[in-house]
This record gives C-alpha cells, structure tokens and sequence, in this order.
C-alpha cells in the first residue's frame, strides 16, 4: 500500500494511509468483497488492520483484532495512525 | 478335498476337445484334468495377475484354488458346460473373493513391478489413477452380497438373459433383474460416496457426532475409502472421549438428557427431509475453567425465519422474521457461550448436505463484534468458523450467532439474484481468494473466491476482464483463474 497518499478520513488532516484505524460507525459489516456477502460485524472503537486502502477509495479491505478479513466503506473509520 | 494330483506330466495321445476331455473326466479318467489344467491355466494366470494387480503373491494360490473347485465341481453331475469360460468366471469370482478377504484402501508402491511400468504415452499419474480406479471397483463388486454380485457378473459380463442367470440361482426372472439393479444401485452409491465433497461428508459427520447417532449411509461410505475424513471421524471420537473426563458423571447425564429433549421437541415432522435430521443440534461442553454450552438449530426452505437476516442469498437481500425462508436456502443459529476470561473460542455452524456458506447474518451477535475466519470461503465452505472479539460495547456472555447457507446455482454463485453474464465462458478463482483489480496492474477494487463464477469479457497480457455474479467488472490475472 502507498504511503504517499493522502489520507481522507473523517476530522483528520489528509496525510498517509493509516495502517490501523478504528470503528466510527455504531456497527458496520465487512463483506467479502464490495457488493458482496456479509463475512463480520464490527461496532464502534474496534480497531483494525488495513490491508487495502487507498485514500480516496471508497472501500478499504481490513483485518480485525480477531481475525476476520472484509471489505467495508472507509467512512466507517477514524484514523488511528497518522 | 481330493487328493487327487491336478496335474501328471503324461500327456493324452490325442488332441481332444474340452467337451471330450470333460466327459474323460467323468468317466473317471484320471489324465483328463491334468490335460484341461494345462490347455488353460497359462490364461488362466494371466487374467488372475490382471484382476489382482495390487497382490501378485496370491496370484498362484488364487489359480489352484479355483482350479481344485472346479475339479470338483466339474465331476458333480452331468450337464453341459463350456469349460474354458466356466473355468475364467470361477478364476474370476476367487479373484474377488481375495480381494473382499483383505480389502485394501490402496495400491502400496513397493509392490509395483516392472512390468507394471506405464507406456511412453501415459503418465505414472495416469496409470495410478486408473489403476486405483479398477481397484476400487473390483473392491465394490467384491462386497456385493454374494447373489447381487453372481447375476451382475452373469448378466453384465457373460452376457447371460435374466431367464437363464435366474436358472442358475433358482430365482425368478423377475428376481434376476432385481438383484442387477440392486448391484447397479449399490455400485452406484458406492462410487458416488467416495467422490463426495470432503467438506460435505465432514458436515454429516459434525451433525452426527453432535447428536449422537450414526452418520448417514453415503457419508460412512465415503469414510471407509477417505484416509483424511477417517482420520477427522476419530479425532471427532477422540475429542469427546478426552471432553468426557472433565465432566462429573452427573453433569454429563443431564446434558445427554436434555439433549435427546430438544431433539425430539424441536425436531418436529413439519421440517422438510433434508434438514430434519440436522435440525436441532444441542450439545453440553463442559471445558475447564468455565463452561460454554453451544445450541445449533437449522432452518431450511420454507421454514419460518427466527431472525430477521440481509445477505446476497436472500431475493431482495432481506428477510424478516417470520417470513418463510427462500428454496434453497437454510439459516442455521447457535448459540455460544463465552468464557468469563481468556481467549474466545471459535464456533462452528455446519451448513445442510449440498449447501455452501453464504453470508454471516448480521442481525445476530448480540453486540459483539465477530466474523468468519480466513477458512471459510463464501459459495465454497460447507462450515464456518465464526470468530468474537474477545470484548465489546454491550457485549454478554452468551452470543447468537447466525449464518446463511445456500444451495449453488449450476455456475457455482450462491447468490440469489446472480449477475454473470449469460453467454460468456466462466472462470474462477483457482486459490480461496483472488485479487480483483480496476485495470490490469491497476488498484484493487474487490475479491473474488475460489468458487464464484466469473464471466469473462476479454482478456489482455495475462490478465483477464471478467465479470462476477455481484455483477461488478474488473480484471484478474490469467494464472489466478481455472
């Protein structure tokens, strides 16, 4: 994933992709792919891994703390790493 | 038995037929047999060597045995019969008697000889494959109840009519053409249980195991000639045995007895046939340091939905509860407890013989956050594993958790409404998961799984635009696709 890019995440300064990222979202599912079946369900202040995201795409593919991969909107996350 | 020799080196003058030397026989002359077993045997030991292939050390003894069976029966009595082929269908019924006496799972290496190499054209892979295939074959017409296996041999091999494989065994011609397709039927079913779907046969073992009865007939056929899912059944066996010491004896009582409750409550005679067997399942773990009970219940077609539940196996994406679910389609739920302290063990939900994970049910799991593990592939797993945090916002002690499952549609999509397009040749995705990409070298857009269909649109220095059943296009690289 690029460092390079600028970040676009709700109230934070654009500056790089962050590496991990919290929940904002009350709940929010991770599907396997965009448009795709439902693989988790993640609430608020979960922390997760982003393994794909660019900054001004609108789905990023994450980890969560216990292991499930997905897709969700990037709306759905405050930056945790700038 | 006859101590008679079979064989004397003193050859008759002259060169007569099998019939004659058969009624040489008869009549008691003791250089008719000898003469017949050396016109023959030669044959005999090669057709011998072809059925026995895996155990050429039994070859000889196989021969004389059929050999001294057929010197007694030959002077029995006094009807036709043609010697050579009678002599080749007794080679042969001995040759499946062996192999039924000490049936083998494989062809062991080091008994492949020389000869046995394969021709230019044909690779080793080829030729075992083949040959496990005639093995399997012969081992499944050797188990055959002994009158199935004489009028399948008779009618299918000899080309014999019903009337006269039905003379022979005493039965009506009706009778005769029962027990072919009963054989058939058998044979049939065999092979069918062994090419099952591994993930299948495990699922039918998981439910089983969990209510405590006998695995169906397929899924124990496919266990008998699978080394990995024998291997899944006992550790299966194992587990329990090993659970079974950490519970008071008292405690174990109860939890059987309200098992077989629920079970007879809530396994009603309303559930379609599929699904009833795998209707309720409730088992009590008694683990070590606090305990978690785990209640699977399975909703098939047509059955009221408990939930209300989205996903793409649903026509719509949406079902509410109380609305019967879709054809095709089943819900199944559990319900885990989770210890007080300590890493969160996974769940696993089992989906009904002949359908695939189709979605995690995100109505349920009672605040806590969860989802499937990296093994469980959407449209290809029978089973999910489903993962919890190990904390979140309201989240209890006790979790339900759902899943959907679906049967796949001829091209493979779980989906309700997939969006291939028709006309355009399907791929998929030969690993669990493959990247799908804007362009060729482009930015990830999505993911596709190892069973979901992929219409392809064209295709441009190793890579390929395809269309998925979500109906979303983009490009996967040629080498990830089958």
């Amino acid at each position: 994933m690029a460092g390079a890019l600028s970040l676009a995440l709700p109230g934070v300064a654009p500056a790089a992709t962050p590496k991990s990222a919290h929940v904002c979202a009350s709940r929010v599912v991770l599907v396997e792919s965009p448009g795709g079946a439902v693989t988790g369900i993640v609430h608020h202040g979960d922390l997760l891994f982003v393994l794909n995201g660019r900054a001004h795409a609108q789905w990023w593919r994450v980890a969560t703390t216990f292991g499930t991969r997905g897709w969700l909107r990037q709306r759905n996350l405050c930056a945790r790493d700038k | 038995m006859s101590t008679e020799p079979l064989r004397t080196p003193r050859r008759l003058p002259v060169r007569m037929t099998d019939t004659e030397l058969l009624a040489a026989l008869r009549a008691g002359d003791p250089s008719a047999f000898p003469e017949l077993c050396a016109r023959h045997e030669p044959a005999l030991r090669r057709f011998a060597r072809s059925i026995l292939r895996a155990k050429p050390a039994v070859v000889d003894d196989v021969v004389q045995e059929s050999l001294m069976r057929a010197h007694r029966a030959l002077r029995r009595d006094d009807r036709h019969i043609e010697v050579r082929p009678y002599l080749f269908r007794l080679v042969r019924n001995c040759c499946l008697d062996e192999i039924a006496r000490s049936r083998t799972d494989s062809v062991a290496l080091h008994l492949l000889h020389p000869g046995d190499e394969p021709a230019s054209t044909e690779s080793v892979h080829t030729l075992l494959e083949r040959r496990d295939r005639l093995t399997t074959t012969l081992a499944d017409v050797a188990d055959l109840p002994e009158t199935q296996r004489h009028a399948l041999l008779r009618r299918e091999i000899d080309g014999l009519t019903h009337e006269q494989v039905a003379a022979e065994l005493g039965v009506s011609p009706g009778a005769s053409r029962s027990l072919v397709l009963r054989a058939r039927d058998t044979l049939t079913r065999a092979a069918a249980a062994r090419s099952a779907d591994c993930e299948d046969v495990r699922a039918d073992l998981l439910r089983a195991h969990d209510v405590h009865h006998r695995a169906s007939v397929a899924a124990l056929r496919h266990v008998a000639s699978c080394s990995a899912c024998r291997a899944f059944r006992t550790a299966l066996k194992h587990d329990r045995r090993s659970l079974r010491v950490l519970a008071p004896p008292s405690l174990l009582l109860g939890g059987a007895l309200l098992g077989g409750k629920a079970v007879g409550l809530l396994g009603g005679a309303s559930k379609p046939a599929g699904i009833k067997a795998a209707a309720v399942v409730t088992t009590a773990v008694l683990a070590a340091g606090g305990a978690y009970e785990m209640k699977t219940q399975v909703f098939g077609p047509g059955e009221r939905a408990p939930i209300s539940a989205a996903g793409v196996a649903l026509p719509g994406g949406r079902l509410s509860a109380g609305q019967p679910l879709p054809a095709h389609t089943a819900l199944v739920t559990k319900r885990v407890r989770l210890p007080r302290s300590g890493p969160v063990p996974p769940a696993t939900l089992a989906c009904p013989t002949g359908m695939r994970v189709a979605g995690l049910v995100p109505e349920a799991g009672d605040g806590r956050s969860h989802g499937f593990d990296a093994r469980t592939i959407i449209g290809a797993s029978s089973i999910a594993g489903v993962q919890f945090a190990s904390r979140g916002p309201d989240a209890g002690e006790t979790v339900d958790v759902a899943i959907l499952c679906r049967q796949p549609d001829p091209t493979g999509s779980v989906r309700a409404v997939p969006a291939t397009r028709h006309g355009a040749p399907l791929v998929h995705a030969c690993r669990q998961r493959a990247a799908l990409s804007r362009s060729a070298r482009g930015a990830v857009l999505g993911t596709v799984t190892s069973r979901q269909p992929l219409a392809v649109l064209g295709s441009r220095h190793g890579w390929l635009r395809v269309q998925t059943d979500a109906g979303r296009t983009g490009w996967v690289r040629v080498g990830a696709t089958c």
